[in-house]
Protein backbone atom coordinates (compact mmCIF):
# COMPACT_ATOMS: atom_id res chain seq x y z
CA UNK A 1 0.00 0.00 0.00
CA UNK A 2 2.85 2.32 0.75
CA UNK A 3 3.60 4.46 -2.26
CA UNK A 4 6.21 6.92 -1.11
CA UNK A 5 5.85 10.38 0.29
CA UNK A 6 3.37 12.78 -1.10
CA UNK A 7 0.56 12.82 -3.66
CA UNK A 8 2.43 11.05 -6.39
CA UNK A 9 5.42 13.25 -5.83
CA UNK A 10 8.56 11.42 -6.56
CA UNK A 11 10.88 11.76 -3.65
CA UNK A 12 13.73 11.50 -6.09
CA UNK A 13 17.31 11.08 -5.07
CA UNK A 14 18.27 11.44 -1.43
CA UNK A 15 19.80 14.86 -2.15
CA UNK A 16 16.34 16.23 -2.99
CA UNK A 17 15.18 16.03 0.61
CA UNK A 18 16.38 18.05 3.58
CA UNK A 19 18.98 16.54 5.89
CA UNK A 20 16.77 16.82 8.96
CA UNK A 21 13.03 16.85 9.63
CA UNK A 22 12.41 14.95 6.42
CA UNK A 23 9.00 13.60 7.40
CA UNK A 24 7.83 17.09 8.27
CA UNK A 25 9.03 18.29 4.88
CA UNK A 26 7.21 15.48 3.08
CA UNK A 27 4.07 16.15 5.12
CA UNK A 28 4.22 19.83 4.26
CA UNK A 29 4.80 19.09 0.60
CA UNK A 30 1.94 16.65 0.39
CA UNK A 31 -0.38 18.98 2.24
CA UNK A 32 0.17 21.95 -0.06
CA UNK A 33 1.48 20.67 -3.40
CA UNK A 34 -1.80 20.34 -5.30
CA UNK A 35 -3.19 23.66 -4.12
CA UNK A 36 0.09 25.40 -5.01
CA UNK A 37 -0.13 23.89 -8.48
CA UNK A 38 -3.73 25.02 -8.98
CA UNK A 39 -2.86 28.52 -7.81
CA UNK A 40 0.20 28.74 -10.04
CA UNK A 41 -1.75 27.44 -13.02
CA UNK A 42 -4.37 30.14 -12.71
CA UNK A 43 -1.68 32.78 -12.23
CA UNK A 44 0.55 31.72 -15.11
CA UNK A 45 -2.07 30.29 -17.46
CA UNK A 46 0.11 27.28 -18.15
CA UNK A 47 0.48 23.93 -16.46
CA UNK A 48 4.13 23.74 -17.48
CA UNK A 49 4.97 27.11 -15.96
CA UNK A 50 2.95 26.22 -12.88
CA UNK A 51 4.92 23.02 -12.34
CA UNK A 52 8.14 24.96 -12.76
CA UNK A 53 7.06 27.57 -10.19
CA UNK A 54 6.03 24.97 -7.64
CA UNK A 55 9.15 22.86 -8.04
CA UNK A 56 11.31 25.95 -7.60
CA UNK A 57 9.46 26.81 -4.40
CA UNK A 58 9.90 23.33 -2.92
CA UNK A 59 13.57 23.25 -3.94
CA UNK A 60 14.21 26.55 -2.19
CA UNK A 61 12.17 25.52 0.80
CA UNK A 62 14.16 22.31 1.12
CA UNK A 63 17.38 24.31 1.31
CA UNK A 64 16.12 26.42 4.20
CA UNK A 65 13.81 23.83 5.77
CA UNK A 66 15.32 23.81 9.24
CA UNK A 67 15.27 27.59 9.44
CA UNK A 68 11.74 27.66 8.01
CA UNK A 69 10.52 25.37 10.79
CA UNK A 70 11.53 27.96 13.36
CA UNK A 71 8.90 30.29 11.93
CA UNK A 72 5.93 29.57 9.70
CA UNK A 73 6.93 27.34 6.77
CA UNK A 74 3.54 27.96 5.14
CA UNK A 75 3.98 31.74 5.18
CA UNK A 76 7.52 31.53 3.84
CA UNK A 77 6.61 29.08 1.11
CA UNK A 78 3.60 31.16 0.12
CA UNK A 79 5.80 34.23 -0.23
CA UNK A 80 8.09 32.27 -2.53
CA UNK A 81 5.20 30.94 -4.58
CA UNK A 82 3.67 34.38 -4.97
CA UNK A 83 7.00 35.76 -6.12
CA UNK A 84 7.54 32.87 -8.56
CA UNK A 85 4.07 33.29 -10.00
CA UNK A 86 4.72 37.02 -10.44
CA UNK A 87 7.83 36.21 -12.46
CA UNK A 88 5.93 33.84 -14.74
CA UNK A 89 2.79 35.85 -15.38
CA UNK A 90 1.82 39.25 -16.67
CA UNK A 91 -1.30 41.33 -17.15
CA UNK A 92 -1.27 41.09 -20.91
CA UNK A 93 -4.41 40.70 -23.00
CA UNK A 94 -5.95 37.26 -22.94
CA UNK A 95 -5.05 36.44 -19.38
CA UNK A 96 -7.72 34.04 -18.15
CA UNK A 97 -8.15 35.36 -14.61
CA UNK A 98 -6.31 38.67 -14.18
CA UNK A 99 -7.27 39.39 -10.58
CA UNK A 100 -3.66 40.25 -9.76
CA UNK A 101 -3.81 43.07 -12.31
CA UNK A 102 -6.66 44.66 -10.36
CA UNK A 103 -5.89 44.10 -6.69
CA UNK A 104 -2.97 44.23 -4.29
CA UNK A 105 -1.01 40.95 -4.07
CA UNK A 106 -2.42 39.33 -0.92
CA UNK A 107 -5.95 40.56 -1.61
CA UNK A 108 -5.77 39.01 -5.06
CA UNK A 109 -4.37 35.79 -3.62
CA UNK A 110 -7.26 35.27 -1.19
CA UNK A 111 -9.84 36.06 -3.88
CA UNK A 112 -8.21 33.54 -6.20
CA UNK A 113 -8.04 30.86 -3.52
CA UNK A 114 -11.50 31.41 -2.08
CA UNK A 115 -13.56 32.39 -5.11
CA UNK A 116 -11.79 30.66 -7.95
CA UNK A 117 -10.30 27.54 -6.36
CA UNK A 118 -13.18 27.33 -3.87
CA UNK A 119 -11.01 26.80 -0.82
CA UNK A 120 -12.67 27.57 2.49
CA UNK A 121 -11.37 30.47 4.57
CA UNK A 122 -9.65 27.95 6.85
CA UNK A 123 -8.00 26.17 3.95
CA UNK A 124 -6.83 29.43 2.38
CA UNK A 125 -5.46 30.60 5.73
CA UNK A 126 -3.52 27.36 6.24
CA UNK A 127 -2.16 27.58 2.72
CA UNK A 128 -0.95 31.17 3.13
CA UNK A 129 0.24 30.66 6.68
CA UNK A 130 -1.92 33.46 8.09
CA UNK A 131 -4.77 33.49 10.63
CA UNK A 132 -8.37 33.05 9.49
CA UNK A 133 -9.27 36.61 10.38
CA UNK A 134 -6.57 37.94 8.04
CA UNK A 135 -8.13 36.05 5.14
CA UNK A 136 -11.59 37.33 6.06
CA UNK A 137 -10.28 40.88 6.25
CA UNK A 138 -8.53 40.61 2.91
CA UNK A 139 -11.68 39.23 1.30
CA UNK A 140 -13.73 42.12 2.63
CA UNK A 141 -11.27 44.73 1.41
CA UNK A 142 -11.01 42.96 -1.95
CA UNK A 143 -14.79 43.03 -2.32
CA UNK A 144 -14.85 46.75 -1.59
CA UNK A 145 -12.10 47.39 -4.13
CA UNK A 146 -13.82 45.29 -6.80
CA UNK A 147 -17.19 46.94 -6.27
CA UNK A 148 -15.53 50.31 -6.69
CA UNK A 149 -14.28 49.39 -10.16
CA UNK A 150 -15.98 51.21 -13.02
CA UNK A 151 -18.34 48.96 -15.03
CA UNK A 152 -16.12 49.22 -18.08
CA UNK A 153 -13.25 47.44 -16.33
CA UNK A 154 -13.02 43.72 -16.97
CA UNK A 155 -16.78 43.02 -16.88
CA UNK A 156 -16.31 39.42 -17.97
CA UNK A 157 -13.90 38.85 -15.14
CA UNK A 158 -16.12 40.33 -12.45
CA UNK A 159 -19.15 38.43 -13.79
CA UNK A 160 -17.26 35.17 -13.48
CA UNK A 161 -16.07 36.11 -10.02
CA UNK A 162 -19.53 36.79 -8.65
CA UNK A 163 -21.37 34.19 -10.73
CA UNK A 164 -23.85 36.53 -12.41
CA UNK A 165 -25.11 36.79 -15.94
CA UNK A 166 -24.49 40.44 -16.60
CA UNK A 167 -22.24 42.98 -14.98
CA UNK A 168 -24.10 45.13 -12.55
CA UNK A 169 -26.51 42.45 -11.49
CA UNK A 170 -26.86 41.73 -7.81
CA UNK A 171 -23.49 41.12 -6.29
CA UNK A 172 -23.04 37.88 -4.46
CA UNK A 173 -21.61 38.07 -0.99
CA UNK B 1 -18.61 37.87 34.13
CA UNK B 2 -21.14 35.14 35.02
CA UNK B 3 -21.02 33.90 31.46
CA UNK B 4 -17.23 33.62 31.64
CA UNK B 5 -17.39 31.75 34.94
CA UNK B 6 -19.98 29.28 33.65
CA UNK B 7 -17.97 28.79 30.50
CA UNK B 8 -14.86 28.03 32.55
CA UNK B 9 -16.87 25.56 34.61
CA UNK B 10 -18.12 23.78 31.46
CA UNK B 11 -14.60 23.60 30.05
CA UNK B 12 -13.31 22.17 33.35
CA UNK B 13 -15.92 19.40 33.20
CA UNK B 14 -14.88 18.63 29.62
CA UNK B 15 -11.23 18.56 30.64
CA UNK B 16 -11.90 16.08 33.45
CA UNK B 17 -13.85 13.90 30.98
CA UNK B 18 -10.94 13.99 28.52
CA UNK B 19 -8.42 13.07 31.20
CA UNK B 20 -10.64 10.21 32.32
CA UNK B 21 -10.90 8.89 28.75
CA UNK B 22 -7.13 8.93 28.46
CA UNK B 23 -6.64 7.30 31.86
CA UNK B 24 -9.13 4.61 30.95
CA UNK B 25 -7.44 4.03 27.59
CA UNK B 26 -4.13 3.70 29.39
CA UNK B 27 -5.56 0.83 31.42
CA UNK B 28 -6.37 2.63 34.68
CA UNK B 29 -9.20 1.03 36.58
CA UNK B 30 -12.34 2.89 37.62
CA UNK B 31 -11.39 2.32 41.23
CA UNK B 32 -8.15 4.28 40.71
CA UNK B 33 -9.89 7.05 38.79
CA UNK B 34 -12.53 7.36 41.49
CA UNK B 35 -9.86 7.47 44.18
CA UNK B 36 -7.99 10.24 42.39
CA UNK B 37 -11.22 12.20 41.99
CA UNK B 38 -12.20 11.69 45.61
CA UNK B 39 -15.47 9.96 44.79
CA UNK B 40 -16.95 6.50 44.56
CA UNK B 41 -16.42 4.15 41.65
CA UNK B 42 -20.13 4.18 40.79
CA UNK B 43 -20.20 7.97 40.79
CA UNK B 44 -17.09 8.17 38.62
CA UNK B 45 -18.60 5.74 36.11
CA UNK B 46 -21.85 7.69 36.05
CA UNK B 47 -20.09 11.00 35.49
CA UNK B 48 -17.36 10.00 33.08
CA UNK B 49 -18.27 6.56 31.75
CA UNK B 50 -17.90 5.90 27.99
CA UNK B 51 -21.13 7.36 26.62
CA UNK B 52 -21.24 10.20 29.12
CA UNK B 53 -17.62 11.20 28.42
CA UNK B 54 -18.19 11.06 24.67
CA UNK B 55 -21.26 13.25 25.11
CA UNK B 56 -19.32 15.75 27.20
CA UNK B 57 -16.41 15.86 24.80
CA UNK B 58 -18.69 16.17 21.80
CA UNK B 59 -20.74 18.91 23.41
CA UNK B 60 -20.76 22.01 21.28
CA UNK B 61 -19.95 25.14 23.24
CA UNK B 62 -19.57 28.69 22.08
CA UNK B 63 -15.80 28.39 22.13
CA UNK B 64 -15.01 24.84 21.11
CA UNK B 65 -14.41 23.56 17.64
CA UNK B 66 -13.96 25.17 14.28
CA UNK B 67 -17.64 24.97 13.26
CA UNK B 68 -18.77 27.15 16.11
CA UNK B 69 -15.70 29.33 16.27
CA UNK B 70 -16.17 32.21 13.88
CA UNK B 71 -13.18 34.26 14.97
CA UNK B 72 -9.98 32.27 14.64
CA UNK B 73 -8.70 28.77 15.07
CA UNK B 74 -6.11 27.79 17.62
CA UNK B 75 -4.39 25.30 15.35
CA UNK B 76 -3.10 25.35 11.79
CA UNK B 77 -2.94 22.30 9.57
CA UNK B 78 0.85 22.23 9.65
CA UNK B 79 1.98 22.63 13.19
CA UNK B 80 3.20 20.69 16.20
CA UNK B 81 1.96 20.03 19.68
CA UNK B 82 -1.67 20.96 19.15
CA UNK B 83 -4.72 18.73 18.94
CA UNK B 84 -8.10 19.88 17.74
CA UNK B 85 -10.78 18.70 20.19
CA UNK B 86 -13.69 17.01 18.50
CA UNK B 87 -17.10 18.67 18.59
CA UNK B 88 -20.37 17.31 17.31
CA UNK B 89 -19.97 18.73 13.81
CA UNK B 90 -16.73 16.88 13.21
CA UNK B 91 -17.34 13.77 15.27
CA UNK B 92 -18.04 11.45 12.39
CA UNK B 93 -14.98 12.54 10.42
CA UNK B 94 -12.72 12.22 13.46
CA UNK B 95 -14.10 8.77 14.20
CA UNK B 96 -13.48 7.63 10.64
CA UNK B 97 -9.91 8.92 10.77
CA UNK B 98 -9.37 7.31 14.16
CA UNK B 99 -10.70 3.98 12.87
CA UNK B 100 -8.32 4.12 9.93
CA UNK B 101 -5.35 4.76 12.22
CA UNK B 102 -6.52 1.95 14.50
CA UNK B 103 -6.65 -0.46 11.54
CA UNK B 104 -3.11 0.46 10.48
CA UNK B 105 -1.93 0.06 14.06
CA UNK B 106 -3.56 -3.35 14.32
CA UNK B 107 -2.24 -4.48 10.93
CA UNK B 108 1.30 -3.59 11.96
CA UNK B 109 0.86 -5.09 15.42
CA UNK B 110 2.24 -2.06 17.20
CA UNK B 111 0.92 -0.73 20.50
CA UNK B 112 -0.02 2.94 21.02
CA UNK B 113 2.83 3.17 23.52
CA UNK B 114 5.38 2.00 20.94
CA UNK B 115 3.89 4.39 18.44
CA UNK B 116 4.10 7.36 20.76
CA UNK B 117 7.66 6.48 21.59
CA UNK B 118 8.64 6.37 17.94
CA UNK B 119 6.70 9.52 17.06
CA UNK B 120 8.05 11.30 20.14
CA UNK B 121 4.63 12.55 21.19
CA UNK B 122 2.76 12.12 24.49
CA UNK B 123 0.78 8.90 24.93
CA UNK B 124 -2.56 10.70 25.46
CA UNK B 125 -2.20 12.45 22.11
CA UNK B 126 -2.15 9.17 20.21
CA UNK B 127 -4.96 7.72 22.33
CA UNK B 128 -7.19 10.73 21.71
CA UNK B 129 -6.52 10.70 17.97
CA UNK B 130 -6.98 6.95 17.53
CA UNK B 131 -10.16 7.06 19.62
CA UNK B 132 -11.56 9.81 17.43
CA UNK B 133 -11.73 12.26 20.36
CA UNK B 134 -9.31 14.71 18.77
CA UNK B 135 -7.81 15.44 15.38
CA UNK B 136 -4.08 16.01 15.05
CA UNK B 137 -2.60 18.48 12.56
CA UNK B 138 -1.42 16.93 9.30
CA UNK B 139 2.21 16.88 10.48
CA UNK B 140 1.56 14.45 13.34
CA UNK B 141 -1.02 12.47 11.37
CA UNK B 142 1.49 12.06 8.55
CA UNK B 143 4.22 10.93 10.94
CA UNK B 144 1.91 8.35 12.55
CA UNK B 145 0.82 6.95 9.18
CA UNK B 146 4.42 6.82 8.03
CA UNK B 147 5.43 4.95 11.18
CA UNK B 148 2.64 2.50 10.50
CA UNK B 149 4.07 1.95 7.03
CA UNK B 150 1.16 3.13 4.96
CA UNK B 151 0.75 5.77 2.29
CA UNK B 152 -0.36 9.06 3.87
CA UNK B 153 -2.19 9.99 0.67
CA UNK B 154 -4.76 7.29 1.36
CA UNK B 155 -5.59 8.73 4.74
CA UNK B 156 -5.29 12.41 3.77
CA UNK B 157 -8.84 12.43 2.43
CA UNK B 158 -10.15 11.28 5.80
CA UNK B 159 -7.96 13.80 7.60
CA UNK B 160 -9.27 16.68 5.46
CA UNK B 161 -12.82 15.57 6.21
CA UNK B 162 -12.05 15.56 9.94
CA UNK B 163 -9.99 18.77 9.99
CA UNK B 164 -11.79 21.02 7.52
CA UNK B 165 -15.16 19.27 7.49
CA UNK B 166 -14.89 18.54 3.78
CA UNK B 167 -12.55 17.16 1.15
CA UNK B 168 -11.31 19.52 -1.48
CA UNK B 169 -10.66 17.82 -4.80
CA UNK B 170 -11.07 18.91 -8.39
CA UNK B 171 -13.14 16.19 -10.00
CA UNK B 172 -12.08 17.45 -13.40
CA UNK B 173 -8.45 16.71 -12.56
CA UNK B 174 -8.56 13.26 -14.09
CA UNK B 175 -9.01 9.59 -13.41
CA UNK B 176 -8.56 8.25 -9.94
CA UNK B 177 -9.38 11.48 -8.13
CA UNK B 178 -11.77 9.68 -5.82
CA UNK B 179 -9.90 6.42 -5.41
CA UNK B 180 -8.00 7.64 -2.34
CA UNK B 181 -11.37 8.22 -0.64
CA UNK B 182 -12.33 4.60 -1.30
CA UNK B 183 -9.03 3.26 -0.07
CA UNK B 184 -9.13 5.43 3.05
CA UNK B 185 -12.71 4.46 3.87
CA UNK B 186 -11.81 0.80 3.37
CA UNK B 187 -8.94 1.09 5.83
CA UNK B 188 -11.29 2.81 8.29
CA UNK B 189 -13.70 -0.09 7.88
CA UNK B 190 -10.96 -2.53 8.90
CA UNK B 191 -9.79 -3.46 5.38
CA UNK B 192 -12.62 -5.82 4.38
CA UNK B 193 -12.15 -8.05 1.32
CA UNK B 194 -12.92 -6.26 -1.93
CA UNK B 195 -15.30 -9.03 -2.95
CA UNK B 196 -17.37 -8.39 0.18
CA UNK B 197 -17.30 -4.64 -0.43
CA UNK B 198 -18.44 -4.97 -4.03
CA UNK B 199 -21.20 -7.40 -3.03
CA UNK B 200 -22.52 -5.04 -0.37
CA UNK B 201 -22.43 -2.12 -2.82
CA UNK B 202 -24.11 -4.17 -5.55
CA UNK B 203 -21.19 -3.68 -7.94
CA UNK B 204 -19.38 -6.18 -10.12
CA UNK B 205 -16.09 -7.19 -8.48
CA UNK B 206 -14.04 -5.96 -11.42
CA UNK B 207 -15.84 -2.62 -11.31
CA UNK B 208 -14.98 -2.22 -7.63
CA UNK B 209 -11.34 -3.11 -8.29
CA UNK B 210 -11.16 -0.50 -11.07
CA UNK B 211 -12.60 2.12 -8.74
CA UNK B 212 -10.19 1.30 -5.92
CA UNK B 213 -7.24 1.36 -8.29
CA UNK B 214 -8.31 4.70 -9.74
CA UNK B 215 -8.73 3.38 -13.27
CA UNK B 216 -12.18 4.88 -13.47
CA UNK B 217 -14.09 7.71 -11.80
CA UNK B 218 -17.54 6.89 -10.43
CA UNK B 219 -20.60 9.07 -10.71
CA UNK B 220 -22.08 10.30 -7.49
CA UNK B 221 -24.54 7.44 -7.01
CA UNK B 222 -21.84 4.76 -7.39
CA UNK B 223 -19.57 6.76 -5.09
CA UNK B 224 -22.33 6.89 -2.47
CA UNK B 225 -23.06 3.16 -2.76
CA UNK B 226 -19.45 2.21 -2.33
CA UNK B 227 -18.71 4.58 0.54
CA UNK B 228 -21.94 3.61 2.34
CA UNK B 229 -21.04 -0.07 1.95
CA UNK B 230 -17.87 0.76 3.89
CA UNK B 231 -19.93 2.22 6.71
CA UNK B 232 -19.06 5.87 6.04
CA UNK B 233 -21.17 8.89 5.17
CA UNK B 234 -20.91 9.62 1.42
CA UNK B 235 -22.05 13.22 1.86
CA UNK B 236 -19.03 14.18 3.92
CA UNK B 237 -16.55 12.63 1.55
CA UNK B 238 -17.91 13.91 -1.77
CA UNK B 239 -15.97 17.01 -2.88
CA UNK B 240 -17.99 20.23 -2.73
CA UNK B 241 -19.91 21.18 -5.84
CA UNK B 242 -18.04 23.72 -7.90
CA UNK B 243 -20.25 26.09 -9.91
CA UNK B 244 -20.02 25.63 -13.67
CA UNK B 245 -18.47 29.03 -14.31
CA UNK B 246 -15.63 28.19 -11.91
CA UNK B 247 -14.70 24.89 -13.49
CA UNK B 248 -13.39 26.23 -16.80
CA UNK B 249 -9.89 24.89 -17.03
CA UNK B 250 -7.14 26.73 -18.80
CA UNK B 251 -5.70 25.05 -21.87
CA UNK B 252 -2.91 22.81 -20.70
CA UNK B 253 -0.48 24.14 -23.25
CA UNK B 254 2.71 22.30 -23.80
CA UNK B 255 4.77 25.43 -24.34
CA UNK B 256 5.66 27.69 -21.47
CA UNK B 257 5.88 30.84 -23.46
CA UNK B 258 9.14 31.90 -21.92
Amino acid sequence: MRAGHGSGLATGPESSVPDRFRLEYFAFRQLHHDAYLDYAQVRTGSRVRAVRCVETVFDRLRDIWQAALRGSPAAQAWGMLHEQANCHSDCGAGHVWPIHCLLEGRQADVVLLHRRLRLSVEEAADLMGVPDYTVRGLLRSADRALHALPPCVAPVFTDALYGRGAHGASAAQ
Amino acid sequence: MFELAFQAQREAVRLVAAVTVVASAEGKEWREIAEAAGTTEASARAHWGGAKAAELLAETSSTAGRRTQPTTRMAMAFTDGVLLPVVLAMQQGAQLLGNALKTLQRNLGVSPEELTQRAEVPVPAVHLVVDGQAVAPWTLTYVLIDLMEDDPEEIKWLWERAWYGRCHRDLAAGLGTLSAAFRGARIAAGTPELSAVSRRAGLAPEEAVALFEGRTNPDRSVFSLLIASLGADPEGLWPPQVPQHMTMREPQSGGDGT
